[in-house]
């Protein structure tokens, strides 16, 4: 077995390898992104001055792809929550690879989400009129305090657990490295030197903030749900909106995680770091997830088909075999269905095999919130022709756009900052050894007995 | 009170009209006898949401018998988006006794005025009443919700503090691992940059203070939220009653500004002209919608004989609801409209680019060349509101008080040909807007002389 300070080593190596080197390949997909981002740009730019008419949105579905863009990024960004502030309240311990990824993917998802909801203004100079005129009785300032509060506590989340790591950079930066790179550290490692009182000041705060942050991200994904389920529309009327999307989240925050998780292990060899356990364990949460929204898919449109009330015979019917129904069944089979199927077959349980279901996983979730938002606005209140919304490339441009800057703000990340949480990761291992010690020494102790 | 006025004013328009009719009906006495006799009978007072059945019984005046078959019309007074004017609630059929009964479910409290007109024996007679609607149980009574008591906003933002509080204490935490005094620290556990060089880091200190902003912030929000909408609140109520289009012009479309439109003695033209809705179809500017054409180009003749008379889809004005002062007013606005940008650009963009014009070789068709033309220039104004209509071949050729306007063969005597050319005998050269390009008239002369075919 290797020995710690080597592992340790190699580990510190690989977590700084990203900071360190930079390929040509790697300017190209900044480089990449960055034309998307500016061709988004100028589709924005096109509706800010043109105004809203150049989207497919009109008086009655006056939602599309910016809010399915904004509930989707919102739900991923509880992988973090859910793999980072779970694991470690429950103490899982194959945690630590995982939880800096998590965490990072929450503070950016939140970010790119919450920006949607400005594309989907038609008047963003008027932005500030949610803070000035905001009434608590309006979900949607319920919306900006809950995510706020969220993006607020996620940062933080990120950072409390990053200071030791930042110190080791800065300390392995020290010469040599780019003025902004040395100053970035030295402020942001806050003068961390690894003494047993700054740990136990550090660890209060992460305790704190981990039990916090449950209560939050389950707050803001009821709320984004509530925009919709307390809006008059018979597709919405739902009481278990809240825990349904909070459940969408989780589930898509995973398979999301999965994803970047296996991107970033290839491009920066961390194969030894990551392994197949942490992708198959990360499977059947996603396969639990799966099957606690397949439960609740089943709840929700077997009591309100039972009923089948007037209007929601159209709903249904748009749903299942009409418009939609490619949608819906592609989600429904694809996306929650295969998912379990997968994990429940030995031979599919492989890297490969879960990052494919993660990709289904995700593909179906973004599917789901987009025919939420058009099927529910879609279904007339009154005795008028249904209308009918198609995203323009003006919707499509700034949808791309959204994902190029989730990749990009990844990207940047990688090179700044440590992507595996090292001395958490050393500490597991320390304790792991250490029982293997204690237990091999018992057994020597029990010998000669 | 905005209720009552309204009902009072109606109530005056209906019993004004009942004094003319009455009169009319007594001066037209001894010209020719009434043969009619009606009589409408209703209750004396409804409330709310009741069924009101309305009882008419038609009898002949000469011979007291009762008038069967006679149809019996309601109609009731209506005010809409600066429109006041009748509805027709529905119709009847008096039977062998003479009576037809027919049930109203009043949704409004007020005096409501209805009218009954009887058509039978040749002639028609109508009779207004009035009935008292009294508040009962209203149809829908919006409670403001249940009243919890203790439940209010501070629950939330007590909430949104507590998150942001813990939020500090965890602040707190790492201000202090920063700050751990110099005999405490190992050195040995690092191997970085000494301490004594480095500055004590601001980072910790600048990050609280903004979080402290921002929850701040937010909890003011939440605080100060039911003091941005006065209208939850009765006595803190004085939204402006008037609601404005652009910055000077009092937007009376929904009766938000009765008081204004009253006192205003010195109504300018673009006041009528918003007042009484005609901007709902006509555009603000009177650029004209889709809805409905520019009226800029309305002569003050064809102007006075559509806004009395109305058309398809435009209501009628009586001398009641636009005075004739109001009326030249009107037109002075619309002249002036003629130059505007808007009414310019609006006209520019709803003319066509080119239009299938013949170059003089070959014959034009209806179908093909006159047909587009006429739609193009013609049709925005002369469709279905009556006079000559510019829809099809067949209207082309028969309608209009100066029937035929297309003699075949005979550009000369052509009254369409004239009206293109500014050379007619009666009216105003069309369109009001300009003669139209040469290569259009060429083709509509053409076609005439050619034998104006299909």
């Amino acid at each position: 077995m290797e020995t710690l300070s080597s592992w340790q080593q190699s580990l510190e190596e690989t977590a700084l390898a990203p900071s360190r080197r930079t390929t040509r390949s790697y300017y190209l997909f900044v480089g990449f992104l960055l034309a998307v981002i500016a061709w988004a740009g100028y589709a924005y730019s096109v509706q800010v001055r043109e105004g809203l008419i150049v989207t497919g949105m009109r008086d009655r579905i006056s939602w599309g792809l910016y809010i399915t863009m904004f509930v989707f990024f919102i739900g991923i960004s509880h992988a973090g929550t859910l793999i980072s502030a779970i694991l470690r309240v429950s103490n899982a311990s194959w945690r630590t690879p995982v939880t800096r990824m998590a965490e990072f993917i929450t503070a950016v998802a939140l970010t790119t989400g919450a920006l949607f909801v400005i594309f989907d203004l038609g008047r963003p100079d008027r932005l500030m009129n949610v803070l000035i005129h905001g009434r608590w009785q309006s979900p949607i300032v319920w919306d900006v305090v809950a995510v706020s509060t969220y993006l607020t506590a996620s940062v933080f989340y990120l950072y409390l657990p990053m200071v030791p790591d930042l110190a080791l950079f800065r300390d392995r930066f020290s010469s040599g490295a780019s003025k902004l790179r040395s100053w970035i550290y030295r402020h942001l490692a806050i003068n961390w030197i690894g003494s047993a009182l700054q740990k136990r000041h550090l660890a209060r705060a992460i305790s704190i903030m981990m039990i916090l942050i449950i209560p939050i991200a389950v707050s803001v994904h009821t709320v984004v749900s509530w925009i919709f389920a307390m809006t008059l529309r018979e597709a919405w009327n739902s009481t278990i909106f809240g825990f349904f999307f909070v459940a969408g989240a989780i589930f898509s925050g995973i398979a999301t995680l999965i994803i970047v998780m296996a991107i970033l292990r290839r491009v920066y060899r961390l194969e030894k770091f990551i392994t197949e356990k942490h992708f198959l364990y990360l499977g059947y949460l996603m396969a639990a997830m799966a099957g606690v929204m397949i439960y609740a898919n089943i709840s929700e449109y077997v009591t309100t088909g039972f009923k089948l009330e007037e209007g929601e015979d159209f709903l249904f019917r748009q749903l299942f075999i009409e418009e939609f129904a490619p949608f819906f069944w592609f989600y429904f089979i694809g996306g929650l269905l295969l998912p379990v199927a997968i994990m429940l077959k030995k031979s599919f349980r492989t890297i490969p095999g879960v990052v494919v279901t993660a990709v289904l996983v995700d593909l179906g979730m973004w599917i789901e919130r987009y025919f939420i938002v058009v099927t529910g606005l879609r279904a007339p209140l009154m005795p008028y022709e249904p209308a009918s919304y198609a995203p323009t490339w003006v919707e499509w441009s700034i949808t791309a756009g959204g994902f190029a800057f989730f990749a990009l703000l990844i990207a940047v990340f990688v090179k700044f900052f440590p992507i595996l949480a090292v001395w958490e990761m050393v500490e597991e291992r320390e304790k792991v050894e250490a029982e293997h010690e204690a237990s091999v020494a018992a057994r020597r102790t029990e010998e000669p007995a | 009170m905005r209720h009552s006025i309204a009902w009072l004013r109606l109530l005056r328009a209906v019993t004004s009209g009942a004094i003319v009719i009455g009169s009319l009906v007594f001066f037209a006495l001894p010209a020719s006898a009434e043969h009619l006799i009606i009589d409408v009978a209703t209750p004396d007072a409804a409330a709310l949401g009741d069924e009101v059945p309305i009882t008419v019984t038609a009898r002949s005046a000469d011979s007291n018998k009762p008038v069967a078959g006679a149809t019996v019309l309601f109609y009731a007074a209506k005010s809409f988006a600066g429109v006041t004017g009748e509805a027709e609630l529905g119709s009847a059929v008096t039977n062998d006794a003479g009576v037809a009964v027919f049930s109203i479910t009043v949704h409004v409290a007020g005096v409501q005025g209805v009218r009954v007109e009887v058509i039978g024996g040749g002639e028609t007679q109508d009779q207004s009443i009035s009935l008292p609607v009294t508040v009962g149980d209203q149809l829908h009574q919006s409670e403001a919700g249940v009243d919890l008591p203790g439940l209010g906003a501070w629950v939330v933002v007590l909430v949104v503090a507590a998150a942001w509080i813990i939020f500090l204490a965890a602040g707190r935490a790492v201000m202090a691992a920063s700050r751990v005094p110099a005999g405490e620290r190992e050195i040995e556990a690092t191997s970085g940059p000494s301490l004594g060089q480095m500055k004590t880091s601001h980072l910790a200190t600048i990050m609280m203070t903004v979080s402290v902003l921002v929850a701040a912030g937010l909890v003011a929000i939440l605080l100060r939220s039911p003091e941005t909408h006065s209208n939850l609140n009765p006595e803190g109520y004085d939204r402006t009653p008037v609601a404005f289009l652009e910055a000077k012009y009092a937007y009376t479309g929904l009766g938000l500004s009765e008081d204004a439109v009253a006192a205003g003695e010195d109504l300018t033209g673009r006041d009528v002209f918003l007042r009484s809705g005609c901007a709902g179809c006509h555009g603000v500017n009177a650029e004209g919608t889709a809805s409905a054409p520019s009226p800029a180009w309305a002569s003050p003749g064809r102007l006075e004989q559509i806004v009395r008379d109305g058309s398809v889809g435009m209501p009628s004005y009586g001398v009641e609801e636009l005075s004739g002062q109001e009326l030249d007013a009107l037109h002075v606005f619309l002249l002036e409209a003629q130059t505007s940008p808007i009414v310019q650009e609006r006209f520019a963009a709803t003319q066509p680019d080119s239009l299938p014009v013949t170059t003089g070789d070959e014959i034009p068709t209806f179908a093909d060349n006159v047909g587009p033309i006429l739609t193009a220039r013609c049709a925005a104004c002369h469709g279905s509101a009556g006079g000559w209509s510019a829809a099809d071949y067949d209207s082309v050729m028969t309608t209009g008080t100066n029937s035929p306007v297309v003699v075949p063969g005979d550009p000369e005597n052509s009254l369409l040909a004239q009206k293109i050319l500014g050379v007619q005998t009666t009216g105003a050269l069309m369109p009001p807007s300009g003669t139209l390009p040469d290569a259009e008239i060429r083709t509509i002369i053409d076609w005439i002389s050619a034998g104006a075919g299909r």
